[in-house]
């Protein structure tokens, strides 16, 4: 067993050692499992012609769910033992994150492994490159009403979102994993795991213009409920608006590529009753793709406008080699790895405890005790009602590119 | 500091340093305090800060105006009734502290402009939707010094202080036990 497994499984183990030792619901980790196979989620990544690493290194990155399956988790983009590159990037670094300690590593896919189990009629598995981890330590939040001048509250947040930009997924499919994890100096915190509905499935909003809505086609699955929230994505309309016909003459990748998950996830208890509400926006200004009604899979490639009179060594395209390179190059400026995070309300209804409550995968039906494909959910004894607590962006400064990262990423 | 802060720091000494000849000059004849009705406005900074687990740590400032009218019980001792409103734009809020009450005003030694300053009443702060209500009682002490005529002028150091009262957005309770201090610096301008 690696040092990396070691390491994941040591910090599991800590926790559980510390919960051992102070009660079972003080804390988001209950128990240290036992392996009991793999995920689904587990071991699907395999090197393109341009990854260095083999899938077995990849592999050595996981963790063990609640459930005692290996899934995988974060991992640099560059494995450090031996300078092999995996193609792809997660965010940032979890173990800088305060929370890491308590929550544990993340485990890539635990929602989507458990929906079925649940009672949902379909599977709905996500890729293993779209997820992405940012996280932020002593956050000075936002308190709305006029709080802010009154309170002083920070939050630690480490959150996972799986937001694939590379393929056609997006345009029609809004059953997305997100786990979050906050914690607040005002006693506000909650870990919540759940497949997220964003917007309305088979539709996309239009990332340049909000009013208009495509059907873009049929979601998988198709039985896909629809959810809060948005997801805002490029379309041809942005790309002829900011980059083809610029006003200016200018082209600006960024106003017409930026994408926009707008989440409205919750957690609620059987009874309907909101235990927790969270709705942050995931937004990536480089995605390596954009909705183009007419195309193969509805699906255009930003690198490929770099080669039209015009836009030809303009903006993003600057330094481009003169010879066309594929949508999934390297040295393309269009592989999802400029990221950020708009961390937004965090609402906690739970005066009354208990702070472990199990849900579906969606976040619903919510009981104090497991049931089949149910999700253990932690969330603070508290009702933050009359403390509007928002969060700031995360992430806009920080850019994930590293050696070898390509879309898909 | 801010540039608020310094510009308010600025008046503050601009008043302290007009004041000061004043005083300087008025030594020799004290005030004769000792009949009818007296009133006075004020003008000064003030530094704010509520006190709980959540509250912001900092001490706001900002300016305080006040105004008071009363009448002798003796010829040292003063007696009236107070307002005052004391407020700073935090980011986008506005956040104000309103205070009115009873006051009392004590020349230890007849013939001085020393005074010790009491006072009892309401304080109430708010910012918004935020709000807060309390039982404030005040110490100060203070200097005062005969100007032309019924006119004195002085300048007085106060805390107004408040506790055990509860933090409200609307209805809902923020924090349940919360302190209210003022800390403020003023000149006034009083008619015996």
């Amino acid at each position: 067993m690696t040092a990396r497994i070691h390491s994941a499984i040591r910090l599991t183990a800590a926790t559980a050692v510390l919960v051992a030792g102070c009660g079972t619901d003080d804390t988001f980790q209950p128990e240290v499992p036992q392996i009991v196979g793999d995920a689904i989620a587990f071991g699907v990544w395999a090197p393109g012609p341009d990854d260095t690493c083999a899938p077995a290194v990849h592999d050595e990155y996981m963790t063990v769910g609640p459930d005692g399956l290996r899934y995988p988790t974060w991992h640099p983009p560059v494995d450090p033992a031996t300078g092999c590159t995996f193609g792809h990037e997660h965010g940032r670094d979890p173990a800088g994150s305060d929370l890491l300690g308590e929550v544990g590593s993340i485990p890539f896919g635990y929602a989507n492994q458990h929906l079925e189990a649940g009672g949902f009629g379909a599977p709905r598995n996500e890729d293993h490159v779209g997820h992405k981890v940012e996280w932020e330590n002593d956050m000075p939040m936002s308190i709305g009403d006029g709080g802010s001048a009154a309170l002083s509250i920070e939050c630690d947040v480490l959150v996972k979102m799986h937001q694939g930009t590379h393929s056609p997924d997006a345009f029609t499919n809004n059953l997305h994993e997100v786990a979050y994890h906050v914690r607040c100096s005002d006693g506000t915190g909650f870990s919540a795991t759940l497949l997220t509905p964003i917007g309305t499935p088979g539709e996309l909003v239009v990332g340049c213009d909000r009013v208009r809505h495509i059907e873009a086609g049929v979601a998988n699955p198709s039985i896909s409920p629809a959810g809060g929230g948005q997801r805002a994505i490029p379309d041809a309309t942005c790309v002829e608006r900011s980059v083809l016909n610029p006003s200016d003459g200018r082209p600006r990748f960024d106003s017409a590529l930026r994408e926009s998950w707008e989440i409205s996830a919750s957690l609620r208890a059987a009874s309907g009753r909101t235990l927790v509400s969270f709705n942050p926006y995931f937004q990536v200004m480089d995605p390596s793709r954009f909705f183009a009604p007419g195309a193969a899979s509805s699906l255009a490639r930003p690198i490929d406008l770099c080669y039209l009179d015009g836009v030809r060594g303009e903006d993003r395209c600057e330094n481009l080699p003169t010879d066309t390179i594929a949508w999934n190059d390297a040295r393309s400026p269009f592989k999802g790895v400029r990221r950020f995070v708009d961390v937004n309300a965090n609402n906690v209804r739970n005066a009354d405890g208990p702070n472990v409550w199990y849900t579906d995968s969606f976040g619903r039906n919510g009981r104090a005790d497991p049931f089949p494909g149910s999700i253990r959910q932690w969330v603070a004894a508290r009702d933050n009602s009359g403390i509007d607590l928002h969060g700031p962006v995360i992430g806009r400064s920080r850019d994930y590119d590293a050696p070898g990262v390509h879309a898909p990423n | 500091m801010n540039p608020k802060s310094t510009y308010l720091a600025q008046f503050v000494a601009l008043l302290v340093a007009l004041s000061a000849p004043i005083a300087a000059a008025a030594q020799s004849s004290p005030p004769d305090a000792g009949a009818g009705l007296w009133w006075e406005v004020s003008a000064g900074a003030g530094g704010a800060r509520l006190t709980c687990d959540l509250c912001d740590p900092s001490r706001q400032i900002g300016p305080v105006l006040g105004a008071a009218v009363g009448a002798y019980a003796s010829p040292r001792l003063r007696m009236g009734v107070e307002g005052r409103a004391w407020s700073n734009e935090d980011g986008d809020v506005r956040e104000s502290v309103y205070e009115a009450g009873l006051t009392t005003q004590l020349h230890p030694r007849r013939g001085s402009g020393l005074h010790l300053v009491g006072g009892f009443g309401w304080s109430g702060y708010r910012a918004e939707r935020f709000a807060y209500d309390a039982v404030r009682l005040t110490l100060g002490v203070g200097w005062d010094l005969p100007l032309i005529g019924p006119w004195l002028v002085g300048n007085r150091l106060a805390v107004d202080g408040s506790s055990f009262a509860a933090l409200q957005n609307d209805d809902v309770t923020v924090a349940p036990s919360v302190g209210l201090s003022v800390l403020r610096f003023t000149v006034f301008l009083r008619n015996r």
